[in-house]
C-alpha cells in the first residue's frame, strides 16, 4: 500500500521532469502540468510517509527501504523506455 | 571559490573512495548477505532440517544438559524460533572452553550435522576479516570512517543530486558508469549513512577505549556489566535446578513480557546450590539491541531484572540493534538487504568508475593499471569465493575431521585464485572469465543435494521449507544473471574486436 503510494509520488515526480517527458511520453509536458505532477508526487510521498510515522519506527525503516525500491522501478522503466526509442 | 571546494571534494572523493573501496565492497556484500545468516546456517547444516520449535524446547534442552554436562560452570540455551527452528544449547565446561550441540525442540534428540560455521562465516567476515588479532577490525573500522568521508564529498561532488535522480543511460562507456554510481548511490543514501554510523558505533569501545580505560581502569569486563545490569547471584539455598523448574521460570518471564517471547536462557552455575537462570527476551522483539532479562533463582523466584538503562544505553543499544536489524521480519528484512546490494553495487561502480576516468586514451598503449586487475579479483573473486564456499560446503565430506578449516580454505584459496587469474590476464578477458565461472559455481552449488534423498530443492519446496528453497534459488538466480552478463560481455568484445 505504502510501496504503491511511493510508487506514484515518484513517477509523477519523474514525469515532471523535462527529460523523463521526453523518455516516457515522447514529447515534454506544458509547464503547468509540469507543475502540477510535481505538487501531487511531493504529496503523495508526504503522505506515504506521515501514513508510516503513525504507524511507528518499524514502518519508518520499511518506508526508507521502499522509497530506494520504488525509486529504482522507477528509473528502471525510464531508461527501459528510452532504450525502446530510437 | 565554490567551483575550487567542489574539485577538491571531487579529489577526496575518489581517492578516500579507492583504497578502502575494495574492503568497503568486500564488508558491504558479506554483510548484506549476514542479513540472512540463519537461511543460509540452515542451507549448510541440511541434515538439521524436520525439526520444529515447540513450547518444549527448554525442558528438552535442560534433561540434555544435565546429561552432557552437569558440572558446567554455565549453560547457555538459544531457544528455536521462526527463523531458526532448531536449539542450541552451549556450556562452558569445568576447564574452560566452549562445546555445543544442536538439539531437536519436539524430542531433545541430539542432531548430528556437518561441521561448518555457516552463515557465521560470512557474518564474521563482516567485521573481522578473519584476520588474526584485531587486525580486521581495525581495517573495518578505518574503511567505515572512509565510507563516510566518501559518502559526504559524494554529496557536494554530485552537481545535479534531484535531476539525475532517475538518470541512466546505458551503452554510453564512462557516462554510464558515473550513473549507474549516482543512481545506486543516491537511492540507498539513507542506508548506507545509516549503517556506516551504526558499523562503527558497533566497534566504538575497541578504536574509542579512552572513557573505559578512564573509568573502569580499563576493565572491559567491568564495564559491560554495569551496562548489562549487574549480575546478582542468589544467596539463598535452593534445592537442585530442575527442568520443570526452568520450564516455570521461562512460562512465567513470557507472562512478565507483554509482547515478548524468551529468546536465550542462561544458566549460571547450575550443578551449585546458587544456581541462577536468567531469560533474555529474542532479540527480534525489539529494534534496540540493549535486550531486557529477568534472573531467577532456582527456586523460582525473580532476583533481579533488566529493564533497558538510561538514555545513552538507550540510544547505543537501538544504534546497535538498527545495523543488526534483527528485529525486522520477512519484508523489512528483504529491504535492509536489497539496500545493502545497492551499497555494493554503488561501491563496485564507483570502482569501476575511477578506472574508466584514467584508462589510457591511447588504445596502442594496452598495460592495464594494476587497479584495473584488483578490481576483476574484487568485484568479480570476491562472489567467487563466496559461492566456492557453498559449493565446498556441499563437496566436502560431512564427517571429515577439521571441515571447518576446509571450507574457510576453500573461500580464501579460490579468491586468490581470481587474483592470480586477474594479474595474468587482460582485464576484459579477465572480467569474462570470472563472471562465467561465478555463474558455473552458483549453478552448480545447489545439485549436489539433490542426490540426496529428501532432500534437495525439490523435497524442500515439497515440504514447505522455504529458508533453505530461497538460498537455493538465489543462488540459481545469481549463476544465470551472471552467465547472461558474460555472454553479453563476450559478445561486445568480439563485436569490437
Amino acid at each position: 500500500m505504502t510501496l504503491l503510494l511511493i510508487l506514484g509520488g515518484l513517477l509523477c515526480l519523474c514525469l515532471s521532469m523535462t527529460r523523463h517527458q521526453r523518455d516516457l511520453l515522447a514529447h515534454a509536458l506544458p509547464k503547468r502540468s509540469s507543475q502540477a505532477l510535481r505538487c501531487c508526487g511531493w504529496a503523495a510521498l508526504c503522505l506515504s510517509l506521515a501514513l508510516a510515522v503513525s504507524d511507528g519506527p518499524l514502518a519508518i525503516l520499511c518506508w526508507i527501504g521502499e522509497l530506494s525500491i520504488a525509486a529504482l522501478i522507477v528509473a528502471a522503466s525510464c531508461t527501459l523506455a528510452s532504450a525502446r526509442r530510437p | 571559490m565554490k567551483d575550487g571546494f567542489r574539485q577538491t571534494m571531487a579529489f577526496l572523493h575518489s581517492w578516500a573512495g579507492l583504497f578502502p573501496g575494495w574492503l568497503l565492497y568486500a564488508v558491504f556484500l558479506s554483510g548484506s548477505l549476514t542479513y540472512y545468516r540463519q537461511e543460509i546456517t540452515l542451507w549448510m547444516r541440511p541434515e538439521l532440517s524436520g525439526a520444529a520449535a515447540d513450547p518444549q524446547a527448554a525442558l528438552h534442552a535442560i534433561d540434555r544438559l544435565q546429561q552432557a554436562a552437569p558440572d558446567a560452570h554455565l549453560w547457555r540455551i538459544d531457544l528455536p524460533n521462526a527463523r531458526n527452528p532448531v536449539t542450541e544449547i552451549l556450556w562452558k565446561g569445568e576447564k574452560g572452553g566452549f562445546r555445543s550441540e544442536y538439539l531437536d525442540p519436539r524430542t531433545g534428540r541430539r542432531l548430528r550435522g556437518r561441521e561448518t560455521m555457516g552463515g557465521d562465516f560470512l557474518y564474521y567476515f563482516h567485521f573481522d576479516l578473519h584476520a588474526p588479532v584485531r587486525l580486521g577490525r581495525w581495517l573495518v573500522c578505518f574503511a567505515a570512517i572512509a565510507m563516510l568521508v566518501a559518502i559526504i564529498s559524494g554529496i557536494i561532488t554530485h552537481r545535479r543530486l534531484f535531476a539525475d535522480f532517475f538518470t541512466f543511460r546505458p551503452r554510453k562507456g564512462q557516462r554510464s558508469w558515473l550513473d549507474a554510481h549516482n543512481v545506486a548511490g543516491v537511492l540507498a543514501l539513507p542506508f548506507c549513512l545509516m549503517i556506516s554510523f551504526t558499523g562503527l558505533i558497533t566497534l566504538a569501545t575497541m578504536f574509542m577505549p579512552w572513557a573505559i580505560q578512564r573509568a573502569y581502569s580499563g576493565d572491559a569486563a567491568a564495564y559491560a556489566l554495569d551496562l548489562k545490569g549487574q549480575g546478582v547471584a542468589s544467596s539463598a539455598d535452593a534445592p537442585a535446578l530442575t527442568g520443570p523448574m526452568v520450564d516455570h521460570i521461562v512460562r512465567s518471564a513470557e507472562q512478565m513480557w507483554p509482547k515478548g517471547r524468551a529468546g536465550r536462557i542462561l544458566v549460571d552455575n547450575p550443578s551449585s546450590k546458587h544456581a541462577t537462570v536468567t531469560v533474555e527476551r529474542r532479540d527480534s522483539d525489539s529494534i534496540s539491541y540493549d535486550l531486557v532479562w529477568l534472573r531467577f533463582s532456582a527456586d523460582g523466584r525473580l532476583v533481579a531484572r533488566h529493564d533497558g538503562g538510561g538514555p545513552a544505553v538507550t540510544t547505543h543499544g537501538w544504534l546497535y540493534g538498527l545495523h543488526l536489524a534483527r528485529f525486522s521480519g520477512g519484508t523489512l528484512r528483504f529491504l535492509f538487504f536489497l539496500s545493502g546490494l545497492l551499497g555494493t553495487a554503488m561501491i563496485a561502480t564507483g570502482l569501476i568508475l575511477w578506472v574508466v576516468k584514467r584508462r589510457p586514451q591511447n588504445p596502442a598503449s594496452p598495460r592495464p593499471m594494476a587497479a584495473e586487475r584488483a578490481n576483476v579479483a574484487v568485484i568479480a573473486g570476491l562472489p567467487i569465493a563466496i559461492a566456492a564456499l557453498m559449493l565446498a560446503n556441499r563437496l566436502l565430506p560431512a564427517g571429515m575431521s577439521g571441515r571447518i578449516g576446509w571450507e574457510a580454505s576453500a573461500f580464501f584459496l579460490s579468491w586468490i585464485a581470481a587474483l592470480v587469474n586477474a594479474w595474468m590476464m587482460p582485464p576484459q578477458r579477465a572480467w569474462i572469465g570470472q563472471v562465467r565461472c561465478l555463474g558455473l559455481l552458483c549453478l552448480a552449488a545447489p545439485i549436489p543435494q539433490m542426490f540426496v534423498p529428501e532432500s534437495g530443492l525439490f523435497a524442500w519446496v515439497r515440504t514447505d521449507d522455504m529458508a533453505r528453497v530461497c538460498v537455493d534459488l538465489a543462488l540459481l538466480t545469481t549463476g544465470l544473471t551472471a552467465l547472461a552478463a558474460a555472454s553479453m560481455g563476450g559478445t561486445r568484445r568480439k563485436a569490437e574486436a
